[in-house]
């Protein structure tokens, strides 16, 4: 502590707090990922021979791992202000302008289920899956719910409600930059709160109708939790590469310290141990109970080659992480760390295809075609998220400058080994 | 309030009526948590083993400061949790595959699913328990007698004050370095601690 020099708050926007350049290249980058991710998805999709119903769910998959992050990331955010965090601020500004791509993903997945709904959604009037004669009544009965023209307001309203929120607290943040306003993160702590509310039931609502009406007579409440969680810890994965990322390009060298990235390490594995309770939770009821309208999806994913994915989703997206993050050292360690945030986010992607393509092909895994399309896809959302986050950081500061608690923040310290 | 190194038993305590008062240590008071992790780094590198530091509240980078070693404890809390999970299946395995096989709701006697929640807790109990008794174990808590219990200004140390303790029992403890040591740590009062 005391052979240690802090940065003082105000030395931070010398520490390059600025892309200066740098987003240009990024940008560049992320357009070149997402043509060739495209144009890969749609030329192994077209090649299926199924109308690009395999593109759709690729689509789907893509859109989905990025919504995830920022959907974490505006998680992040709130949850800093509604417990009037401080530690975090240094790494706040990079969540906020993963949050602020949200409208971007919203016209993908707008996009994908306007175009693609037929293709996806067995409720949708337009499906060509035929559905056993029960089945078909028990859609009847949610057809005010589960209809194109709704389903689609339904997408409009939650993403114009997660970029307001995202655009709200990026706008006053960048606000506070020139003011050095205190009022401003007054307010945001009391905005904060209920706008974590909203998020709960608009992610909640996301997550039924974009993921669990795939498979339309099936119903699980505590679904959304369990996407959510996903959403956190692949998140945390993703801010840690970044920030590792910018660091070793010379941006905020003395601003972001290992003592950021241990706590950032402990939230990876504080969500990797919530998902695994909420995926047994979940789990263990269906079991349990043995209803065949529950017990379906499971047994969708235990059958046909889909058995050994599931075991791959439990070893690898909660025994190896949550065993591997337990240690303080590894966590503390950028290297160890570098390898944990790769890892939990390649497992969040395993997570949503196994939620995902059982729909596409339930009675056999999906073949290597069909990975190889969502991995493009994947690529393609993944460079138009990076772009959008950096063209919206153009010129900007890639860490809060003026905000109260920044001192805090460059002066956090966990208990030293 | 970390513990650097073993301290003194009660014996050195057994204050005999009307008889000198024995020479029990120095104790250096600070007004701030910055002054004592400066003033716990300098007795680290002095070399002395029984001392420690007082806080009314945990401070960040002390334990660095006072230059304590990675505590074995997680381990042994590690250990304890696997011996609950296995003990967890070991036990229902025993009762429901072995003992008196039951079916419950149509599934196999020995059913994983059905056995994790206990495991879960199991593993919680095992490590929560043992991380409780090593800790106290660790810190040789509870500990009903300490020198720095003579002096009256210690009491501030559950509020308002930070102190070191240089505890005269160190094999290696010279009373004039230590008088020396204890005025360079710039507290705001040095204390002879005497009972």
């Amino acid at each position: 502590m005391a052979h240690q020099t802090y940065l003082k708050p105000e030395q931070v926007k010398d520490d390059k707090a600025f892309l200066g350049g740098k987003e240009g290249q990024i940008m560049g980058i992320g357009a070149v990922a997402a043509v060739a991710g495209l144009a890969g998805a749609l030329g192994l999709g077209a090649s299926m021979g199924d109308g690009l119903r395999g593109f759709w769910f690729a689509w789907l998959q893509g859109c989905f791992l990025w919504l995830s992050v920022a959907l974490g990331a505006l998680f992040f955010i709130m949850v800093i202000y509604a417990a009037r965090g401080g530690w975090n601020v240094v790494v706040r500004r990079i969540a906020e302008y993963f949050a602020a791509t949200l409208p971007v993903l919203g016209v993908l997945v707008l996009a994908g289920v306007v175009i693609g709904g037929a293709q996806l959604y067995s409720w949708h009037p337009g499906s060509s899956v035929e559905l056993e004669h029960h089945a078909q009544i028990l859609i009847g009965r949610k057809e005010a719910w589960l209809n194109p023209a709704f389903f689609a307001i339904r997408i409009v309203g939650y993403f114009a409600i997660w970029g307001f929120l995202a655009w709200y607290f990026l706008g006053n943040s960048l606000k506070q930059d020139s003011t050095g306003d205190v009022t401003l993160t007054k307010r945001m702590w009391t905005t904060s709160a209920p706008g974590l509310v909203v998020f709960a039931l608009t992610l909640t609502l996301a997550a039924f109708d974009l993921l669990m009406s795939l498979a339309p007579t099936w119903f699980s409440t505590i679904f959304g939790v369990y996407v959510f969680a996903g959403c956190v810890s692949s998140f945390m994965s993703i801010l840690c590469l970044t920030a590792i990322y910018l660091q070793g390009q010379g941006f905020l060298r003395r601003s972001i310290t290992m003592e950021h990235y241990h706590d950032l390490g402990k939230l990876m594995f504080a969500f990797t141990f919530f998902w695994g309770y909420i995926a047994f939770s979940q789990y263990m009821l269906t079991w349990y109970a043995n209803m065949p309208e529950e017990t379906f999806w499971y047994m969708f994913r235990q059958e046909g080659g889909w058995e050994n994915w599931s075991w791959l989703l439990l070893i690898g997206k909660f025994i190896i992480p949550f065993a591997f993050l337990l240690n303080r050292r590894l966590k503390r360690n950028k290297l160890t760390l570098t390898f944990a945030a790769l890892w939990i986010p390649v497992f969040h992607w395993v997570d949503l295809y196994y939620v995902i393509m059982p729909n596409y092909s339930p009675e056999k895994i999906t073949d290597g075609r069909m990975l190889f399309t969502a991995i493009c896809a994947t690529v393609f959302v993944g460079g138009v998220f990076f772009a959008s986050a950096a063209a919206i950081a153009r010129g900007k500061a890639i860490i809060p400058l003026k905000d109260p608690r920044l001192g805090e923040s460059l002066r956090f310290d966990n208990i030293k080994v | 309030m970390a513990t650097a190194s073993k301290n003194p038993q009660a014996s050195t305590a057994a204050a005999v009526p009307g008889a000198e008062p024995q020479y029990l240590g120095y104790l250096v008071e600070f007004e701030n948590p910055t002054a004592l992790v400066h003033a716990a780094e300098k007795v680290r590198d002095s070399g002395y083993k029984n001392w420690d530091a007082h806080c009314p509240f945990p401070v960040h980078g002390l334990d660095h400061a006072m230059g304590l070693r990675e505590p074995i404890l997680p381990w042994i809390v590690l250990g304890a949790g696997l011996t609950g999970l296995g003990l967890a299946l070991l036990m229902q395995w025993w009762m429901n595959a072995y003992d008196y096989p039951l079916i419950v709701s149509g599934k196999p006697f020995w059913s994983i699913p059905a056995n994790i929640p206990v495991m879960f807790e199991m593993t919680v109990l095992f490590s929560g328990i043992t991380l409780f008794f090593g800790m106290l174990f660790f810190n040789r808590l509870p500990q009903y007698y300490h020198p720095v219990f003579h002096s009256e200004r210690f009491k501030r140390a559950t509020t308002d004050r930070f102190f070191i303790s240089l505890l005269a029992d160190d094999p290696k403890f010279n009373r004039e370095k230590a008088r020396q040591l204890a005025e360079s740590l710039h507290g705001s009062n040095v204390e002879v601690l005497e009972g």
